[in-house]
């Protein structure tokens, strides 16, 4: 089972020499890309943080204009190796700066991260050395991207305030001094990793962006505030029906000088797939060697969308309403996609914009074992000399949910419960007299995770209440031997509580236990006294998330 | 011939009953049926019917008319004294007269009834002590009036210590009945 892992990121920008970089300069590019899946104490192994770090360094070497050999990139990396690399790059970029050349930093983490500190396995960077690691460096612009949870605090170490919405604007800020950071999580957030996308949500939404889907003046490059709109709606559309909850990317940027910052430049790309004008819908590329999501888009009508790519074989899929496209290209060069020559077929199974929630459904298998109820019906049976020696009611529930909200199931549970058998000891054969009980209840089920690490993540409680039908059926054994049975329909009520293992985002198998109350008052006698099947019960379950 | 001489064979099965918490009726629910009438139970008079009680399938003796009676010949036996424990379930109607009445030694005479109040099913229970009841205990229920009454069960067991302070119940010379069977008033007493 996996955990939603944290991400975050923080970009800053420092411009010293007062003017953004335009085409012709000469600029020197570096990057350092780190990625760590390891976990510390109390935390989870990221899936896919290292995975990201590759990808983030294949969009800079394709699209952003760096050259393989300065892109380093560093898998699980330890504090010790980050502060020499960092001082490396220092001395190379403070001698480029001496040769009268213009430098691009950027720098990327994906991993864990705490509120004052990267999570680099066991060891921490704190983010206060990081920062002063990264501006004593003398490059003429530097971009660091943190994808950590929490991330937004990496602002608030220099104490600058993250940006209130998505409608913030570089270019407004420009003339401004101070800090620019861009956070995939706010500095009390989560962020989290999607195992549809086998990405982070941000670092996902991030490289679609740069990739082209970002280029909101379709001027054929992205910048740093086109990057950051479309990676605020996409990561929060698909965190916002999480379990964990809305991840909001924030950007705080302090440069000086006019003019737009270019991180990408999609039109350069030797190969590109072209959506039409005409098409509209939920849009993904994926690529068919390696299986993975290259780009995931809701394209509006209208205008065209250029995505970069590397030179292969893609598949591009389209959901227009309850349609689905299916299109193999080819990109070598732009390739226009035609709808027309593309296979179409029903939906048969929802997808969700990003992911949606990982794992909305779940089923349950889970024991009980109760006392019955006792009232008239069954003290009738005392009086006539009928005596129940077990006491004990054991029933099986199958219980199916899916999520409606971050903490909020919907679902049906189907209940079977036998009484033991009430017996009366005669002259010939004894009497014996038994019912079972099938319930089938709407349930409403509502899950808290009892906290947002480690085991506390993994341990949520849980509410449930149902109402429904239920068929019981008796049957009454006579003196001689002959059997007599009636069945009974009524309504049915069930109340449940306890705590759920496997935390309901990472899915997977899980289990339950806790209290279950059943009430259906449906066995009636010829006196008109009405037994209420069910009674309190203890439940334990196995479960699985898909 | 008396349907009560039927029950020989039950009788002699029961002898030795009666002992410490031992039964010492047969077929105390009334489940055993022989045709239209009880099969350990004889019909003093009138008619019974096999009705429902609180189950189909869990019969009891409805009295039907005005004037009716079963009974069973226990085999207490002993030459000293016996208590015994009467338990029924029934439900009779407010204008049904419904009574137990204990013969000692079957010889007609009955040395006492009880009245069963109106009852809905609940339990009742009487405790009665016989003195040396020689010659078996005759057990007899009857019911008179309009009003219905269904008895599902009636279940006699011997429990020696139920019956502290009660005074016993010794047997009435047959040659001089006190009273004749079926008139013996509330209280024991003759009419």
């Amino acid at each position: 089972m996996k955990a939603s892992i944290t991400l975050a990121l923080a970009l800053a920008l420092t411009l010293a020499t007062g003017s953004a970089h335009a085409d012709g300069d000469p600029i020197a590019t570096y990057a350092l890309v780190l990625g760590s899946n390891s976990g510390g104490q109390g935390q989870v192994d990221l899936h896919f943080a290292e995975d990201d770090a590759r990808r983030v360094a294949q969009v800079l070497t394709e699209l952003g204009g760096y050259a393989p050999r300065t892109v380093d990139v560093l898998p699980h990396p330890t504090p010790q190796l980050v502060r020499e690399r960092l001082a490396a790059l220092s001395t190379t970029i403070s001698a480029e700066v001496a040769a009268g050349k213009q430098v691009q930093l950027f720098f990327y983490y994906s991993g864990h991260a705490r509120a004052t500190a990267l999570d680099l396995g066991n060891d921490q960077l704190p983010l206060a050395e990081l920062r002063q690691r990264l501006f004593a460096i003398p490059a003429t612009l530097t971009v660091v991207v943190l994808d950590a949870c929490q991330s937004g605090a990496f602002s608030r170490v220099k104490g600058a305030t993250p940006a209130a919405d998505f409608s913030f604007s570089s270019k407004q800020h420009l003339d401004a001094s101070g800090i620019a950071v861009l956070a995939s999580s706010s500095g009390s957030e989560l962020s989290q990793e999607s195992e549809q996308l086998r990405s982070s949500y941000f670092t996902h939404h991030l490289l679609v962006g740069l990739r082209g889907a970002g280029d909101a003046n379709h001027d054929g490059q992205v910048s740093i505030d086109e990057a950051y709109r479309y990676a605020y709606h996409q990561t929060l559309i698909a965190t916002a029906e999480t379990a964990v909850g809305g991840q909001h990317v924030s950007l705080e940027v302090d440069l000086k000088g006019h003019g737009e910052v270019p991180l990408s430049y999609p039109r350069k790309a030797t190969a590109a797939i072209e959506l039409p004008p005409a098409l509209e819908g939920q849009t993904l590329v994926e690529d068919r060697r390696s299986h993975t999501v290259v780009a995931e888009t809701y394209k509006a009508k209208g205008t065209a969308v250029r995505i970069a790519v590397a030179p292969g074989d893609y598949t591009l899929v389209v959901r227009q309403g309850d349609r689905l496209s299916r299109c193999d290209v080819a990109a070598s060069a732009t390739s226009v996609v035609d709808l027309a020559r593309c296979s179409t077929e029903a939906v048969v199974v929802a997808t969700r914009k990003g992911g949606g929630f990982e794992h909305p459904l779940r089923v349950e298998l889970a024991l009980a074992a109760g006392g019955e109820r006792d009232d008239d019906y069954t003290r009738t049976l005392t009086n006539f000399g009928y005596s129940n020696a077990q006491e004990a009611t054991t029933g099986v529930t199958l219980t199916g949910l899916r999520r409606i909200h971050p903490y909020v199931w919907i679902g049906a549970t189907g209940a079977f419960a036998g009484a033991a058998a009430w017996r009366r000891e005669g002259e010939n054969h004894p009497q014996s007299f038994e019912w079972a009980t099938s319930e089938l209840f709407a349930v409403a089920h509502g899950e808290l995770p009892l906290g947002s690490e480690g085991f506390a993540s993994r341990l949520a409680g849980y509410v449930r209440v149902g109402l429904g039908l239920g068929v019981a059926s008796t049957r009454f054994v006579d003196a001689m031997g002959t059997a007599t049975d009636e069945r009974f329909l009524g309504a049915a009520a069930l109340v449940a509580a306890g705590f759920h293992t496997g935390y309901a985002e990472t899915g997977g198998f899980g289990m339950s236990f806790g209290y279950q109350g059943e009430y259906a008052p449906i066995i009636s006698n010829n006196l008109d006294q009405t037994h209420a099947s069910g009674g309190h019960r203890l439940v334990v379950g196995v479960s699985y998330g898909f | 011939m008396k349907i009560r001489y039927l029950l020989v064979p039950v009788i002699v099965s029961q002898l030795g009953a009666g002992e410490c918490g031992g039964p010492i009726l047969d077929d105390s629910g009334f489940d055993l049926w022989c045709g239209d009438t009880l099969c350990a139970w004889g019909l003093e008079r009138g008619q019974i019917a096999r009705v429902p009680t609180w189950h189909d399938g869990d019969a009891g003796v409805g009295f039907i008319g005005t004037d009716v009676a079963i009974d069973q010949l226990s085999s207490i036996s002993s030459f000293g004294e016996t208590c015994v424990e009467i338990s029924m379930i029934a439900d009779i109607a407010t204008d049904a007269e419904v009574d137990v009445n204990i013969d000692l030694g079957d010889d007609g005479v009955v040395e006492r009834m009880e009245h069963i109040p109106t009852a809905s099913w609940q339990p009742l229970a009487y405790t009665f002590l016989i003195s040396n009841p020689t010659g078996g205990v005759r057990f007899e229920v009857s019911k008179r009036g309009n009003g219905a009454a269904v008895l599902a069960q009636l279940k006699g067991v011997s429990n020696p210590g139920a019956c502290t302070g009660l005074t016993p119940i010794t047997q009435l010379p047959a040659a001089a009945p006190a009273c004749p069977r079926g008139t013996l008033g509330p209280g024991g007493t003759c009419p």
